[in-house]
């Protein structure tokens, strides 16, 4: 999964997404303790406050429901408007914020709608595109 | 322990000035001073919020009063600082350790960001690089509302309207002309459904509140004093806040501590950075179900004479603009002048009891920085 490489260092953790079968999962954390599942990866559990040893990778499902959606029309540099930001709901449990990628910029066309994980382009920086995930609206 | 409030003062809230951070504190804290009618020299201690300044803001303010050594703490909570100085100082009190205390507000936000959105944290921040800025996460918020419930963008904009308009009426507000219904429905959106006026500005300013104990405020004051009723503050709980928020929980606990609840309370002063932050207010301290926030603003029962809780009556923060650390003694400050009966203009008849709530953000996987929640009653 070539795309994955592009993730920039500093920006989300290294291990924010795994390949599954050729397609790209979130990975979020899951308590041994008490069964709590976080994304993005909790540095302690919050539930209950077991330490970082006692947290395992969780691979997420890919397809969510939007939950809600913003169109930014001001954007802060690097990232141009327009574009959805969203929270998708995960079966697992968490909520991803996210931008969303969507036939239509109008949040209401778009809350409610399944969803798919991708891996697509957040911004440039120095000519260089810096990609994350995203979740994308279904057909 | 029973904790009075003596005096509340406040410089006006402006755009970027060139008084210095010191100055615009110490000028707060004499006119609250003056209006408590005791000299600086009765002050136990100090407790001093800001967001944006230098570290030490809380000593240049003292030393405008000419107060040497005096107990002094500087609090950052974010947008709740100032709030959280007020509790501070309440708690000095309660511990018997100061008969009078300061409480100080101040920030010269709009000398350091002129406009547009607040940036986030760095581009390490997860969400920054996704593309939040501070207006989409209330955005977010609205949208969900919306679709769910069926308050639409007018709701918002009413919100605005109401909160600028008291603002015509506050001489220590930023924005004295309010901006008509169908100006701010027609103002750029900066993130839906979420338009410039929806947003409340940067401002530079300070603000102030002196607390004594019971029995410096029998010897005292008594006819005056606005009693502090309970006091909650909450830290970050990780989550997002479109569903919930600390400030359920924790007003919750504040209505039971003082034995007064929504229904005694005739006029808040809450946390309307961007106008769904009144909206959700309204919900989450129990003034009306959740859900409901448009029904309740329809009905006219957060307006100053409505038949519900006046809300935001000095203007809130989108008529007053937001110093981030001064702002929670801005609103205690129009508390107490309502409870008074001295809000001129902007008075709510039959003000009894009072409710202050501020959230503070910045952590966004945070629901809130911090929330506190202060009810105060005659």
């Amino acid at each position: 999964m070539s795309e994955l490489a592009y993730l920039t260092k500093g920006v989300f953790r290294s291990d924010v997404l795994a390949d599954v079968d050729g397609q790209p999962r979130l990975v979020g954390s899951r308590c041994k303790n008490c069964g709590d599942v976080r994304f993005p990866h909790a540095p302690a559990c919050p539930a209950c406050q077991a330490p970082a040893d006692k947290l395992e990778a969780a691979i997420l499902s890919r397809i969510g429901t939007v939950v809600t959606a913003s169109r930014v029309e001001r954007a802060i540099e690097p990232h141009k408007a327009p574009y959805l930001l969203s929270y998708v709901q995960l079966p697992e449990g968490p909520r991803v914020f996210c931008q969303l990628l969507a036939p239509s910029l109008e949040p209401r066309d778009v809350i409610g709608s399944r969803c798919e994980l991708v891996v697509d382009k957040l911004f440039e920086k120095e000519g260089v595109a810096v990609n994350g995930y995203k979740f994308k609206v279904q057909p | 322990m029973k904790v009075g409030v003596l005096g509340v003062g406040q410089v006006p809230f402006t755009g970027p000035n060139d008084i210095p951070m010191g100055e615009l504190g110490g000028r707060a804290a004499r006119a609250a001073l003056a209006d408590a009618g005791i000299a600086a020299s009765e002050v136990g201690m100090a407790a001093v919020g800001s967001v944006y300044e230098h570290p030490s803001v809380g000593q240049r303010v003292l030393l405008q009063l000419g107060l040497n050594g005096i107990p002094l703490v500087n609090l950052e909570n974010a947008c709740a600082s100032a709030t959280s100085a007020v509790i501070d100082a309440v708690r000095w009190i309660q511990a018997g350790e100061a008969d009078v205390a300061l409480a100080i507000g101040v920030d010269k936000m709009a000398s350091h960001y002129s406009s547009g959105p607040l940036p986030l944290v760095n581009e390490t921040d997860t969400f920054g690089a996704q593309g939040l800025t501070v207006p989409a996460y209330f955005g977010l918020i609205a949208e969900k509302h919306m679709a769910e419930f069926g308050s639409t963008r007018e709701d918002f904009a009413r919100i605005s309207h109401k909160n600028r308009t008291y603002a015509e009426q506050n001489p220590f507000a930023r924005f004295r002309k309010a901006p008509s219904l169908d100006e701010i429905l027609a103002s750029p959106v900066i993130a839906t459904p979420i338009g410039k006026f929806d947003c409340c500005a940067n401002g530079d300013g300070a603000a102030a509140v002196v607390l004594c104990s019971e029995a410096y405020a029998r010897r005292h004051a008594a006819a005056r004093v606005v009693w502090i009723r309970a006091t909650e503050l909450g830290g970050g709980v990780l989550g997002d806040r479109l569903d919930d928020d600390p400030m359920t929980g924790l007003a919750r606990r504040a209505y039971e501590r003082s034995g007064i609840g929504p229904e005694d309370i005739q006029v808040v002063e809450c946390h309307d950075n961007f106008s769904i932050g009144e909206f959700e207010a309204y919900e989450r301290l129990d003034f009306c179900a959740h859900g409901e926030g448009h029904l309740y603003l329809r009905a006219g029962k957060s307006a100053i004479g409505g038949k519900g809780a006046a809300f935001n009556p000095s203007g809130g923060l989108l008529g007053r603009s937001h110093p981030a650390g001064a702002t929670g003694c801005a609103q205690i400050g129009s508390i107490v002048q309502q409870l008074r009966g001295a809000a001129g203009p902007m008075q709510h008849p039959g003000a009894r009891a009072g409710l202050v709530q501020t959230s503070g953000g910045g952590v966004m996987e945070l629901q809130s920085n911090a929330t506190t929640v202060v009810i105060l009653s005659l």
